[in-house]
């Protein structure tokens, strides 16, 4: 079993040598998710030309980026999220008419970049407090984060599909961050 | 550090990406400013990255990474460090998510000036509707009574203002609906510029600005 290190080690590699070989790893381990995540969030409606758009983009986003990855500001898994998230709004965006001026790395801080404020060893208990708590959160608030991360349901949508009021879907997503120590920086979130 | 966050609600659906152009915005700018929302949108991108890793994959044609690879032979010249960073750009007061709008800065916009102490400029309009429009306010300027039809979505960008329920400062993010009645007051001793965008058209209340609501939609 590999470990998310690995995907790192593969980063580096690209981002020094120019190694296909390590490009060859990561896509066949990340190129199924990227598109289990195009599909589970709805890009598959019209055949999988958009989800098979989003792959590529992102893989070779990661090929062109990797000497931007930096291992003490977060983990592969992370880096690949925020990249393909960022690219599938803006293939959502060019699906529609009337687009904004700023894309979607003008909207959301890189990883990479400075001032995060986090370093690796905060990063890394981060991830393995959720990688142990996941497994453990009830079957009713794991459902609605995943319904809210990867489905591209906002917290009325996912309410609406599990005929929940809205409160109580907010309540599960709270119960399950707090389980997970997540996004509880701000005082007063409750 | 700032005192008025978005709610994690928003927080979460901004990092999931969720919300629509305006509302994403906000909350980016609002992010350069506030470390704590900084570290907690960047714990849920790694519970995001945690969920995608354990995301059944889905079938990929060995052929796509044959054509990705073909792609990667034709990539432009590789982006440096220090054109992504935004470490030389020389208004630090723009926010980095506003700079590709504002590239001078903000004296170098069109101001439209509405009442004495105070001017607008349009940015844009957002895909999903609603302008998207700065305030600058002269140090002690009011902006007169009004409500909310819609959901007014306020960042402050330089300066303070207060108003009823408070007092913000540089990096403050307001979410305001119909409920809220207010009269904000800039602080006395700086200009304040704030970043807006309102769903509806602002009604005003107070019976003598009712001329200035066709300004302000
Ligand atoms: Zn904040
Ligand atoms: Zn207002």
């Amino acid at each position: 079993m590999t470990t998310p290190d690995e995907w790192a080690d593969c980063l580096e590699l690209i981002a020094g040598n120019q190694s296909r070989d390590a490009f060859a790893k990561l896509f066949r381990h990340f190129a199924p998710q990227i598109k289990g995540y195009a599909r589970s969030s709805g890009l598959t409606m019209m055949g999988d030309q958009l989800a098979d758009e989003l792959v590529q983009e992102t893989m070779t986003n990661l090929w062109r980026k990797a000497h931007l990855f930096d291992r003490e500001k977060a983990s592969a898994t992370t880096w690949v999220f925020t990249i393909a998230r960022n690219l599938r709004v803006d293939l959502l965006r060019r699906q529609t008419k009337h687009q904004g001026h700023l894309d979607s790395d003008d909207m959301w801080n890189e990883p990479h970049t400075e001032g995060d404020g986090s370093d690796w060893v905060e990063q890394s208990t981060v991830e393995r407090h959720i990688r142990m708590g996941i497994g453990r959160l009830p079957i009713e608030q794991r459902q609605v984060i995943g319904k809210v991360f990867l489905e591209d349901k906002s917290h009325q949508e996912a309410a609406d599909e599990l005929d929940l009021p809205l409160g109580t879907v907010k309540s599960r997503i709270r119960l399950a961050l707090k389980k997970l120590r997540v996004g509880l920086e701000v005082e007063g979130y409750e | 550090m700032s005192k008025f966050h978005p709610e994690l609600d928003v927080l979460t659906e901004y990092v999931a990406g969720q919300l629509n152009y305006h509302e994403t915005l906000m909350v980016a700018v609002h992010i350069s400013y506030c470390e704590a929302c900084r570290k907690s949108a960047r714990e849920l991108e790694t519970l995001a990255g945690v969920l995608l890793d354990d995301l059944p994959g889905d079938h990929v044609d060995e052929q796509l990474l044959a054509k990705t690879l073909a792609m990667i032979d034709n990539q432009p010249e590789r982006q440096s460090r220090a054109v992504s960073g935004a470490a030389s750009f020389a208004h630090p007061e723009v926010p980095p998510p506003l700079r590709k709008a504002i590239p001078n800065g903000f004296n170098a916009l069109k101001w439209k000036k509405l009442l004495p102490h105070l001017q607008v400029c349009d940015l844009e309009v957002s895909p999903d509707g609603p302008a998207i429009t700065l305030h600058r306010i002269k140090p002690g300027g009011r902006i007169p009574k009004h409500t909310h039809r819609g959901t007014e979505y306020t960042v402050l960008l330089k300066g303070g203002f207060s108003d009823m329920y408070g007092d913000y400062n540089a990096g403050d993010y307001l979410c305001r609906d119909a409920a809220h009645e207010h009269t904000p007051v800039a602080a006395d001793n700086e200009e304040c510029i704030c970043l807006t965008a309102v769903e509806e058209p602002l009604r005003m209340t107070s019976w003598k600005w009712r001329w200035l609501n066709p300004f302000l939609s």
